[in-house]
């Protein structure tokens, strides 16, 4: 009936042409030879002009990079809006060939496992899209034992209860395990566990991995009338309501800055969002060691050496979504699989 | 452990060179006992090979597929397997010199890795990286056959007994679609776990991705009437290039940063 329509309708028999066109494999291997020319030539261009470059990509969201980092790069960003462009065409050509196969070929279940794999492929697809447009990543968080901080970005804090580094025979690294208590910004505990090389700590769309570890300083500093405070690179401490000291930088042993000498820290007094006030500095020498930050008086009581494990947060909103697809995906290849070597099995 | 590797590495190279040379000239003047020792070369040549990945398997407590050494010789344990496989089920002999040679051209180019075992590294302590490695190399070692059986279709040359060349080139790439589909699915959760994202921006997988894509291109060709023949052949042929480049000429060229790794 359909059929007979669209001989008589020059309209309809345009759009079955059309529609033919685009579900077409055909169409789809001319996409993806452009798009795997795009990025193969863009690529290495691209590591070409700065070897750092894929550090950056890796740093942010796929959506926040292209928005805040391609303009500047213009034209050498001009092959990422083309891949973009040509990823959208791709998955709009599956989109439809998969369509098509329900509507108008499937014939019980041949076949429907490469229909999997298309589903699963799309499934990944918007998964990735909503990582990269509503995701986030902080990274490079340097914690060392005890130490506790917030991560604005994800309105979370993470605290570090244990560390244990794993070192080869000659003393090189091998990997940092990490106890750590995952809270929410009221201090809320979300998730405890252990985060190592491959085992991050996962809540939710939200992953915890460690990136190995750094040797830190931490500082004990008396608040005149208001007890002790300790703090450690990154870490804001409150002294009071409206007001944090934080780490601006140090001064090693013999070492100087203007009239300032070492051994000895740079402490930054800021109010609510991050409101600097005065930076001030706090030294080991008996002159240097008391000093008035805003209304307080600051004592440096020490400086210690910390073991401290750096870690990446990343929150990505469409990974269930990603690993359903991979999922499907998988379930597809081993249906096609079954199909192929049923189909061409020993008698055949 | 070490005189062990090399002896049976160098076993497996006499026994493939041993294999092309007989298989080579049995194509010329076909006569059964060659023949016999041709085939009986490149089976010893793999069970060398697969002892060796049995007891360095053993030994170390883990499937040794990490360096050139150890990738290599699984290149060509699949290569050599696959290629076996058609051997008895289509009558595949005449693919044997060219097989022989590829998998003789990997064992030589593994020879410069290090062969020693060395102790899992925390990074690599985990059955995803076992299953992106194993999936990965099979898929290659598909390709490379597949490339094989286009080149003596171009070349005009029988590449089975029975003619069941398109059979083979078929199932070559259907089946390296497959493993190398596993491969890209079990690299990308290792990402998300260890780099807390499954897709980087790195050389080393935006090429395994073209090289992913490339072979869905083919796959979804295959079969059209367009581009039998030549056309197919010829995009087999180009696939393996991709795969050596993706595989190889990255690390060589851009070394740094090619993969996550690194």
């Amino acid at each position: 009936m359909a059929d007979q329509f669209s001989e008589k309708n020059p309209a309809a028999r345009g759009a079955l042409f059309l529609w033919d066109l685009l579900v077409s494999p055909t169409a789809f291997v001319f996409i993806s030879i452009a798009w795997c020319l795009d990025l193969g030539l863009g690529s290495l261009r691209a590591f070409k002009a700065d070897p750092q470059f894929w550090m950056k990509m890796d740093s942010v969201p796929f959506s926040q990079w292209l928005r805040e980092s391609a303009p500047q790069l213009w034209p050498g960003s001009l092959w990422v809006y083309i891949l973009a462009g040509l990823t959208w065409l791709m998955v709009l050509s599956l989109l439809l060939c998969t369509a098509n196969w329900f509507f108008r070929r499937r014939k019980r279940y041949r076949g429907m496992g490469e229909v999997l794999v298309h589903l699963g492929f799309l499934l990944v697809f918007a998964g990735y899209v909503l990582g990269s447009g509503w995701g986030t990543r902080v990274q490079n968080i340097s914690l060392g034992e005890g130490m506790e901080t917030e991560i604005a970005a994800l309105g979370l804090r993470l605290k570090v209860n244990d560390i244990s580094v794993t070192r080869d025979q000659r003393g090189n690294d091998l990997d940092t395990a990490s106890a750590l208590t995952l809270m929410d910004a009221n201090g809320a505990v979300l998730k405890e566990g252990t985060a190592r090389l491959n085992h991050p700590l996962i809540n939710g769309s939200t992953v915890v991995y460690p990136n190995g570890n750094s040797t830190g300083a931490r500082v004990k500093v008396s608040v005149e009338g208001g007890g002790q405070l300790e703090l450690g690179q990154g870490m804001k401490a409150k002294i009071r309501d409206g007001l944090y000291l934080s780490i601006r930088g140090f001064l090693q042993e013999g070492g100087r800055w203007g009239k300032w000498v070492g051994p000895g820290v740079f402490l930054t007094l800021s109010g609510e969002g991050d409101k600097s006030f005065m930076t001030g500095y706090l030294g080991l020498a008996p002159s240097l060691r008391t000093a008035k930050f805003g209304d307080d008086n600051l004592t440096l009581e020490g400086i210690s050496e910390t073991e401290e494990a750096v870690f990446s947060v990343h929150r990505d909103p469409g990974i269930q979504l990603v690993l359903l697809g991979a999922l499907i995906l998988t379930l597809g290849t081993f249906w096609a699989l079954y199909g192929y070597l049923a189909r061409t099995g020993p008698n055949d | 452990m070490d005189n062990f590797t090399l002896l049976t590495h160098y076993a497996a190279m006499a026994l493939y060179t041993a294999a092309f040379t007989f298989a080579l000239v049995n194509l010329r003047v076909k006569v059964k006992i060659i023949d016999r020792l041709a085939t009986g070369a490149a089976l010893a040549g793999l069970f060398a090979q697969v002892l060796l990945l049995a007891v360095r398997w053993f030994v170390a407590g883990f499937l040794p597929v990490t360096g050139l050494f150890s990738t290599l010789h699984f290149l060509s344990i699949f290569v050599m397997g696959i290629t076996v496989y058609f051997l008895f089920r289509y009558g595949g002999k005449p693919l044997l010199p060219a097989s022989a040679l590829l998998a003789l051209i990997a064992l030589w180019k593994g020879g410069a890795g290090q062969m020693a075992l060395a102790p899992l590294t925390p990074a690599l302590d985990t059955p995803l990286f076992f299953l992106h490695v194993a999936t990965s190399f099979a898929a290659y070692g598909l390709f490379g056959v597949a490339a094989i059986v286009s080149v003596y279709r171009i070349a005009s040359l029988s590449a089975s007994e029975h003619g069941m060349e398109r059979r083979m080139l078929d199932e070559c790439l259907y089946l390296g679609y497959i493993l190398f589909s596993w491969c890209m699915i079990a690299g990308s959760l290792w990402a998300y776990l260890a780099w807390g994202s499954y897709f980087t921006w790195r050389l080393k997988g935006l090429w395994s991705t073209i090289l992913w894509f490339y072979y869905s291109g083919v796959l979804h060709v295959r079969n059209k009437p367009g581009w039998q023949g030549r056309p197919l052949d010829l995009l087999a042929i180009a696939g393996f290039a991709l795969t050596l480049f993706t595989f190889l000429g990255l690390s060589l060229i851009f070394d740094e940063a090619s993969h996550p790794l690194k």
